[in-house]
């Protein structure tokens, strides 16, 4: 045996509150992970491989404003444009309102819009000219057509939202990524249609365009703000990157509300470890006691209960990283578990209250069961409703969830650290009052003291 | 009382001294002549409470020589514990000196105890105060933690101890997988782990029954006699107390002069 074997043994004493400790810290860290890891993707999306040429052009005030289609003209007059797409948000509702059939839906200009998406490439040629072709015409992603095994000539009806419309769209084709764009689960059609169904040439949310070169955008950016400046529609041009970032100020300030809720959650972790650790130390006061008698220092004692403080915070923080490395990327699956954490939650705390109720009333059966078993009867629900959901749900994805805001929740290096340093603090500072107390307290005060 | 495995006896007692590896400097610079292990004077210990003073200890000066086997008896609350924690450096005097091993614990600070207690000292409590969730093996080696030897030698000296006090065939077991008996004979083991001159016991035998406290008394007994260390056991019961060699009384705070009881006893 050694000092550490020794500390494994006493965080392990009382498996039950050793347990609820740690998932309280795994709980509390998965969802510090998941915050941070979304404002991580709002904030600094990752890279595209290769810089892009491609930038966008909207109103100046908000997307919801509209440009005139007549800018398309002028800014493809620019020097160093390429090209320019006009594109709609369609938004509308397929099916239902539920975000599993939740994907984006584009009324475009075939051929400017190929030219600009150069990264989309119509499965044929012949689907292409099909496309270009037919009025009511779509292409769908690969995704989509994998997800709702949509095959040409296919009609897809599309409830209008935002318009006054309800497009039939007839599928004629499909399209490929060939980057590592998330793109592969749009619905694009022509804007030809909108315009017919609205009765007018509709203003669109934005043009994309793409320049000569990306280094272009540095004085072409602000070359066609300056373009449209005192017109009755000014705009903003900026990279795709940045209009990404955009849909972040229109939530306000996140970033500091995320900060807060961190915070928040953590203190919380810290304040139930800290008060578990005091009662178990408390517990123990003999024990010290008996260990100062046989010659274990103050520094010894410190050492000890810090010790079990951090393997207890570790055992939860391993589970809470680990966890969300595994859960966080998959949206379904963290929805079934979140759900099956609920439920074993309310369960566990029910059969808390039974117990304690029915101890009052000196019922015995119902609360003898209660009592010893309510904790894992609430876990065995937790996990069979889990079970059940992952096996139920269809796959989701984060992108199609967030409207094609969040690209992919992948936890980040950093954030595993943040949650690594979390589970330190929570480990040290938990266990280090109860910790220095301990060492304090006299041999004799402890030995006094009746079990 | 037969079922203490004493017979092995020489070879264990060599076996804990040599299992011992590391220095340990005796506190006696000669043994030529009757060394003093234990020796305190003027000591008295008084608490001050809100409504009046408690004196526990009053000028107590008493002296324990090397291989002493000594019982402390005396009414409850005549100063018996006091006296021990002194002795044992987990309590200070409110005056007066203690001079342990040759040792002045009054200049030693509470970290220096400690190390002191770890090596030159065993205590062994009333109630067992054994690490429930150690097995018997893991407890003996507690103290040897500390201690600075190898694993293997520290497991081998635990079993050392464990043998002394006829439990080796129990050392897997836990704390509650024992009886009472056999729970003290651990912290006997666990006491005289770190080969320490000096045993303390307060009163080892007053949860036990007559069985049992026989063992644990003949133990004792063995420690002394063939081990030579000195024994300082405070207890209250006559028979316990005639496993020592020298029986001193305190009353009310003051030592008794040697073959004095008190009045009524
Ligand atoms: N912390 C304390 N505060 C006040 N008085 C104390 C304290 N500790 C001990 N005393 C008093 O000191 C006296 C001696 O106590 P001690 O524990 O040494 O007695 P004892 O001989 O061991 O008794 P017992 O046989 O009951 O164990 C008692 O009167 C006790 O009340
Ligand atoms: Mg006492």
């Amino acid at each position: 045996m050694t000092l550490a074997t020794y500390m494994f043994k006493n965080a392990l004493r009382n498996k039950r509150r050793t347990a609820l400790t740690a998932i309280s810290l795994a709980i509390s860290l998965t969802v510090v992970i998941f915050l941070k890891t979304i404002l991580l993707q709002m904030t600094d999306p990752p890279e595209p491989k290769r810089p892009s040429a491609r930038f966008v052009v909207r109103h100046r005030v908000s997307l919801t404003m509209g440009l005139p289609r007549s800018n398309e003209q002028k800014i493809r007059e620019m020097e160093g444009i390429v090209d320019v797409t006009p594109m709609q948000w369609f938004q509308g509702i397929y099916k239902d309102e539920k975000p599993e059939n939740w994907f984006a839906r584009f009324a475009v200009d075939p051929d400017s819009f190929f030219r600009v998406y150069d990264n989309l490439k119509p499965a044929s040629e012949e689907q292409f000219q099909a496309f270009r072709k037919t009025r009511t015409g779509c292409l769908v992603g690969r995704k989509l057509e994998e997800r709702y095994g949509f095959k040409i000539g296919d009609t897809i009806t599309i409830r209008g939202d935002i318009f006054d419309a309800n497009p039939e769209l007839k599928v004629v084709g499909f399209y490929d990524v060939t980057d590592d764009q998330p793109m592969n689960d749009w619905l694009v059609f022509q804007i030809k249609y909108l315009d017919e169904m609205l009765g007018e040439t509709t203003r669109v949310s934005s043009f994309f365009a793409l320049a000569d070169s990306p280094q272009r955008l540095e004085t072409l950016l602000p070359a066609i703000e300056e373009r449209f400046r005192n017109s009755d529609a000014e705009v903003k041009a900026e990279t795709e990157k940045a209009f990404q970032m955009s849909f972040l100020e229109m939530m306000g300030n996140v970033t500091g509300l995320i900060n807060t809720l961190v915070t928040v959650v953590v203190f919380a972790v810290l304040l139930i470890a800290a008060s578990t650790m005091a009662l178990t130390i408390k517990e123990r006061t003999r024990e010290v006691a008996t260990l100062k008698a046989l010659g274990f220092s103050r520094g010894h004692i410190l050492g000890l209960v810090v010790g079990e403080g951090i393997i207890v915070s570790t055992i939860g923080g391993l589970l809470g990283i680990g966890g969300s490395y595994v859960v966080l990327p998959r949206p379904g699956l963290l929805a079934a578990c979140a759900a099956g954490a609920i439920v074993a939650i309310i369960i566990g705390v029910l059969m808390m209250a039974i117990s304690f109720i029915l101890e009052m009333k000196q019922d015995s059966k119902v609360r003898f069961i209660a009592s010893k078993y309510g904790a894992i009867i609430a876990i065995c629900i937790g996990v069979v409703i889990t079970g059940l959901l992952v096996a139920t749900m269809p796959t989701l994805d984060w992108l199609s969830m967030s409207g094609g805001y969040v690209m992919a929740m992948n936890v980040r290096p950093q954030t595993g650290l943040l949650g690594l340093g979390i589970t330190v603090v929570v480990g040290v500072f938990s266990s280090f009052w109860p910790a220095f107390q301990a060492s304090r307290m006299s041999v004799l005060d402890g030995l006094r003291k009746v079990d | 009382m037969g079922q203490v495995g004493f017979d092995q006896g020489e070879n264990t007692i060599s076996h804990l001294h040599q299992n011992l590896g590391y220095e340990k400097s005796s506190p006696f610079g000669s043994l030529l002549e009757m060394a003093i292990v234990a020796q305190t004077t003027h000591v008295s210990k008084v608490y001050k409470l809100a409504a009046a003073e408690v004196v526990a200890l009053d000028e107590v000066n008493i002296v324990v020589n090397e291989g002493d086997f000594l019982a402390l008896m005396g009414p409850s609350g005549s100063g018996k514990s006091t006296l021990l924690h002194l002795i044992a450096g987990i309590d200070r005097p409110s005056s007066g000196t203690c001079s342990v091993l040759n040792f002045n614990l009054g200049t030693m600070s509470e970290s220096e105890l400690a190390k002191w207690r770890n090596q030159y000292v065993g205590f062994v409590f009333q109630s067992f105060n054994l690490v429930p969730v150690l097995s018997a093996l893991e407890n003996v080696e507690l103290p040897l933690l500390l201690t600075g030897l190898s694993s293997s030698k520290r497991k081998a000296q635990a079993k050392t101890a464990l043998e002394l006090v006829g439990l080796a065939d129990r050392m897997d077991h836990t704390p509650r997988q024992l009886s009472g008996g056999q729970q003290q004979r651990i912290a006997i083991a666990r006491a005289i782990a770190t080969d320490p001159q000096l045993i303390l016991c307060d009163e080892p035998t007053g949860n036990l029954d007559s069985v049992s406290a026989d063992a644990v008394l003949e133990i004792f007994h063995t420690l002394n006699t063939q081990l030579g260390k000195t024994i300082i056991m405070v207890t209250h019961d006559p028979h316990a107390a005639r496993a020592a060699k020298e029986v001193r009384y305190l009353e009310k705070g003051k030592l008794l002069p040697a073959g004095e009881k008190p009045k009524d006893w």
